[in-house]
Parts: structure tokens; sequence; C-alpha cells
């Protein structure tokens, strides 16, 4: 293995190309934050308009799910706006009908 | 992920429709009240004032249901409606208010009335909101789990950059590039709190090298889950891309046997080259290693003493290690073909494992220098004259073979392009009638004829 002459050539430097997501096909393995997004906001739609109160209890827990897979070069503001859809729809569920869930087991 | 994406599509199509089904029988509902509440209301209010101050204490006490009466006027609407329902236990006791209970009785029986649920302030009964509490709950578990797994997850890459760093610096000018600022300047790039990016460049014969982490998604339960169900290791893979010309004709893989069947699989150039070598005790190999490759001379230039000694010694940690001139990526879907011969690149991949032991250190750094010194190897490496044209042969004829299938829609386009031309002159003949137009059509009808002759001609001259 050579080790006396350096390997190193600065001149030869070549600067990093990050993936754009944009352009890339997204894998199934990878499009998980979008799928939990979009869950998040069936399940808040269906919540607020059936008073279902925990659909809005699920979709709290997708928006959750998405933020938690969330790449760093995703948006900010659409992990906030699908927390904050989640949580009015909690909220108005329990405006219109502040009675608790009837558990299974009672 | 289709059936999935079907469910999706289920749940938003019934989303729009119930909620419009839904309404439609709200609306008799309350037409229904309206239409049965008319008659009650005028003989309640003279009964209610004697009958008020006994009924509520009573009725308090009897309450199956918890209401609390918060004000007079929810104490009225609780005295009337508990008195048709405990009307059967007070009878006996209030004897002033018989007469006008009787009264009272038949038109309340008729009415079936329905009781809504006043229900209890928040703080006035937690005890209630258990399947909030669980749901809460939930959430906090998942949040607490996120931030440890995502601590757990930055912890064991940052413990690779360690292991890493000055193997690096010697041989690479710039480690670790964002791509954005002006100055190269940054170390281990996040892309997910599973996966980090690391961009080294400026060596000899190396374009540059990509290092890219790939862990179990700690931070995520779903996550977690999943990977009880199948379980995988930390990953951390090596891209060399090579400078061109760099690399003899190779193309080579080897490593865990369900890794390499799987990457023969999905990657183009393995599939179009590398055939599978077996018997590979003659290597002095593990048994749980596959090998594929496209010359056999080739194996034994990789496999020398150094390369097998570590490769036995690190068994566990080795993923994949792929070596090829023509990697071009992922094969194409079946029935999608190449509308141009795709680019290729002289690339080597090492695939290693991380597993969490004491001498986890000390592996990655052994197994960094082997893959960087294969690459020194393999760039300094010719393959003997037949060895060479026979990888050469295969390469044309793969070329071939695109330049075929690219030819043939060349040939199709032309042809079509030709007889929609043919069809527009055609229908000009047909529209102009005029006598002095005839003189065009005759021309235009020897200019066919030349046409038609000299295409001949002219293709000999070109040739």
């Amino acid at each position: 293995m050579q080790a006396s002459s350096d390997p190193r050539r600065p001149a030869k430097v070549i600067r990093y190309k990050p993936i754009d997501p944009a352009t890339i096909p997204v894998s199934g393995e990878d499009s998980v934050p979008e799928y939990m997004n979009v869950l998040g906001m069936l399940f808040s739609m269906f919540g607020l308009m059936m008073r279902l109160k925990w659909c809005a209890f699920a979709a709290l827990l997708a928006s959750c799910a998405s933020f938690a897979n969330s790449r760093a070069s995703d948006d900010t503001k659409q992990i906030v706006s699908s927390f904050m859809l989640s949580v009015s729809a909690i909220v108005m569920s329990y405006l219109q009908n502040p009675s608790p869930i009837v558990p299974p087991w009672s | 992920m289709r059936l999935f994406r079907a469910i999706l599509i289920c749940l938003a199509i019934a989303l729009a429709v119930v909620p419009v089904l839904s309404l439609e029988f709200e609306e008799d509902n309350e037409f229904a009240e309206f239409e049965v509440a008319d008659e009650v209301p005028v003989e309640k209010p003279p009964v209610k004032s004697p009958v008020e101050a006994e009924k509520v204490a009573p009725p308090k006490a009897a309450e199956t249901e918890t209401k609390t009466p918060v004000n007079d006027k929810d104490a009225d609407d609780f005295a009337h409606l508990s008195e048709e329902e405990e009307f059967d236990i007070e009878e006996p006791k209030q004897d002033e208010s018989e007469i006008e209970a009787t009264d009272e009785k038949k038109p309340l029986e008729i009415k079936p009335l329905q009781f809504t649920d006043i229900p209890n302030h928040f703080r006035t009964n937690w005890s209630s909101y258990q399947v909030e509490a669980l749901a809460l709950s939930i959430i906090a578990i998942y949040m607490l789990n996120y931030l440890h797994g995502r601590q757990r997850n930055q912890s064991i890459a940052n413990q690779w950059f360690q292991d890493v760093e000055p193997n690096l610096t010697d041989q690479f000018a710039l480690v670790g590039d964002d791509g954005t600022s002006s100055n190269p300047e940054g170390g281990l790039l996040k892309e997910t709190d599973y996966s980090y990016v690391l961009w080294c460049s400026g060596r000899v014969g190396v374009q540059g090298l990509l290092c890219q982490l790939r862990m179990i998604k700690r931070q995520d339960v779903i996550g977690l889950v999943y990977n009880w169900y199948k379980p995988r290791t930390d990953k951390v893979t090596y891209k060399f891309e090579l400078d061109s010309g760099e690399l003899d004709p190779i193309v080579l893989v080897l490593g865990n046997k369900k890794n390499v069947t799987k990457a023969v699989k999905e990657l183009a150039d393995l599939s179009t080259y590398a055939i599978e070598r077996k018997g590979l005790e003659r290597f002095s190999l593990p048994a749980s290693f596959g090998l594929w490759a496209e010359i056999p001379e080739t194996i034994s230039a990789v496999l020398d003493p150094y390369v097998v000694n570590l490769i036995n010694q690190y068994e566990k940690y080795i993923d994949l290690i792929h070596i090829s001139d023509q990697f071009c990526g992922l094969k194409l879907q079946e029935g999608e073909t190449y509308t141009r011969l795709p680019d290729t690149t002289p690339s080597m991949f090492f695939t290693y494992n991380i597993i969490p032991s004491e001498d986890s250190g000390t592996a990655t750094r052994a197994l960094l220098t082997l893959s960087i010194y294969l690459v020194d190897k393999l760039r300094r490496y010719r393959l003997s004259r037949e060895g060479k044209a026979k990888a050469d042969k295969k390469r044309q004829s793969v070329e071939e073979s695109y330049l075929k299938v690219t030819h043939q829609q060349r040939q199709e386009i032309a042809q079509a392009r030709r007889e929609e031309k043919a069809r527009e002159r055609k229908q000009r003949l047909l529209e102009e009638e005029d006598p002095e137009k005839q003189r065009r059509l005759q021309k235009l009808e020897d200019k066919r004829e030349l046409k038609a002759k000299q295409p001949k001609m002219k293709q000999v001259r070109m040739k």
C-alpha cells in the first residue's frame, strides 16, 4: 500500500450536489412522511365533519409520525400546518361535545 | 403501498359522501322535534312551580346519570324531565301534586321524550376521560421515543464520524461539504433522523466519495415495530466515484448471499454483465458469501491474501462490495426502454454493517482502509489481453443492442414523417383543380418520381 505519497489533490475538489428530492422519484420506503401527512389530514377532516373524537386523536398521531420521519429538506410549514389541523380537529370536537369518549371496556 | 393508496382513496370518497347523508337525516329529526313539541309546553308552566321545589331534591338523589343542576333554567328542565322518569317512585310521596301529575301523565306519555345528556364540566370529572388520557399518553410515549431514538442515532453517527475522520482527512483534501455554502464546509450532513451523508473530494483518481449512513428508524415507533419484525443493522455505504478511464473493464460483486442476489436483480450493470461464480472455497471466502463477476481473472485480482484475510476477520461486518466500470443505476422496470445510451461512471460501492460492539471502531477503520486499498489497487490493475478483448466485445454487443432498439424507433419516426408529407401532397393535389395549378401537379409528380429513384444513389454516396 502506498504510504509515502500524499493522495490528496486540493485542486481536484468537486462540490457536493445534494440530490434534489423534487427530481428523484420517491421510492415506497422513503415516502412514509407523505403518506402520514395525507393520512393525518384525512383523519382530521373526518374527525371535524363526523365529530368523531378518536379520528381527531388519530390525526394527531399521524402528524407526529410524519414529523418523526421528515427529511431535513422538507418544509416545516407543512408539518406545522398538519399539527395545527389535527389540534383544531380535537378542539372543535370537544367544544361541540365535551363528553368523554365511551371506553369499550365500560 | 398500492393497497394503501386504494384505502386512502376509499376513505376520501366516504368522507365526501357520508356528511351529505347525515345532514339529511338530521333535518328529519329537527322537524320531528318541532312537530311534537307544540302540544306539551302550554300545560307545563302552571304545574311546575309547586312541584319544582319538592321534585328537585329527590331526583338529585335518584339520578342514575351524572347531571349537575347548574342554574334555575336547567333545574326546571331537569325537574320536568326527571319528573316523568321518576314518576312511579315519586307518586306515593306527593299527594298534592298527584292530580296535576296524573293530568300531565297522559300527554307526557304520548310524546316520546328524548333526553339529551348535558355533560359535566371538564374539571368536575377528569376520571371519566379515560380514553382521552390513553390517547394522550400514547402520543407522549411516541414523542419520548422520538427524542430518545434521534439521540441514539445521532450518537452512532458521531461515533462513526470520529472513527473515520482521521483516515479520510489523510486521503481527501475536502472532508464534509454541505453543497450550498460558498466555501466548502460542514462535516456530517443530516438527511433525516435516521440517515446521514458525508461527501469527500480531492483525491488522485477519485472524483468523490459519498458516505451514506442508513440506520434503523429508532425515532419512529412504527419503524421500531417494523424492525422487530424484519431485523436490520445500521449500514454505511462508501460510494467511490472514480475518474473515467481509471478502471479497467471490471464488473464484480461479492458479499452476503442474500444481498448479492438482490443487487444483481436490481442493478442494471450487474444484471447485464455479471455471471454467478460458484465454488468459493478455493478463494477461501466464508460460506455465507456469494460472488458474481464478469471475467474470472478479476476475481483473483480483487481477492488477494490481504483482502481475503480481512474479509474473513470481519465477515459479519461486510454486507456488499460492488465494483463496476459500467455503473448506471437501477435496472429499468419492465416495459421501459432507454431512449439513449445511459451514462456510466466507474464506481465502487462498499456497504458495511455497523454493529455496536467493543471492536466496532477498529472494524470501521480497518474496513475503510480495505476500501481505499482496493480502490488504489484496481486503479492500477490492467486486464490481460484475452480478458480485455472479451470485456470489450461484451460491451460493444450491449451498445449495439441499444442502438438497434433506438435505430428501430428512429426509423419508425422517420417513416411516419414521410407518410404524413405524402398525405399532405395528395390532399393538395385533390384540392387544386385550376389549370394553372395543374402544372404544379405535374411538377409534384415529377418530384416524387425523382425522389423514388434517387434515394438509392444518395445512400451509396453517403457510404
